[in-house]
């Protein structure tokens, strides 16, 4: 498995869990609760048709011989890996600040469910901006 | 730094897909290329100077 799949398939399992786990623990029954469930649910259905979509264009291209990962695909990997573990290890600060002083008063748990999430997308979406808006462009010096 | 893949490319006669299955790429690191939004590796950009039959200095313009 070759370029986006393995993370898009990781993030996906991460955020199936992730949002399971928060919505089997505290199950609420109002109707906030319920929107946001639906809303997750939709979620992880467009990542799982993002998934399809970009499997069937990649298997179109590698007909056509063209490969499915090259130089630049790699170095986007690269620089949105490298973005959001930064912008992660800022979001996990904030997050151990809210636990230690009890802030808003959140369960550990949700803490680090809401942590993997925010990880995922951040993922996500340095992925989608480095690839279709550029951003890749090395100055010279 | 800049490029003439676009100029060269129509003048023989290739399209987007078929330089990047010369040289091994996707079509949208031609694409990414052709906009300078991307400096290949020393490796592609040899490789595309090569289906030019052109030295690298021709195809890709460097600037001080």
């Amino acid at each position: 498995m070759k370029g986006i799949f393995l993370p898009l398939l990781a993030i996906t399992a991460v955020l199936a869990v992730t949002g399971i786990q928060i919505f089997q623990v505290d199950p609420v029954d109002s109707a906030g609760s319920t929107a946001a469930e639906a809303i997750y649910v939709i979620m992880l259905a467009v990542l799982i048709g993002l998934g399809i979509l970009l499997a069937a264009r990649r298997s179109k291209e590698l007909k056509k011989g063209l490969p499915v990962e090259d130089e630049l695909s790699r170095n986007i990997m690269h620089r949105a890996g490298s973005i959001t573990f930064f912008v992660s290890l800022i979001i996990w600060l904030i997050l151990l600040y809210i636990e230690v002083h009890d802030i808003f008063n959140i369960k550990t748990m949700f803490l680090f469910a809401y942590g993997l999430i925010a990880s995922c997308f951040v993922f996500l979406f340095s992925w989608t901006i480095l690839n279709f808006g550029g951003a890749v462009h090395e100055e010279q010096d | 730094m800049k490029n003439r893949i676009k100029e060269l490319r129509a003048r023989f006669d290739l399209t987007q897909q078929d330089l990047a299955i010369k040289v091994n790429v996707r079509r949208e690191t031609i694409v990414f290329l052709e906009k300078g939004k991307y400096n290949p590796s020393l490796k592609l950009a040899y490789d595309i100077a090569r289906v030019f039959d052109m030295a690298i200095e021709e195809v890709f313009l460097f600037e001080e």
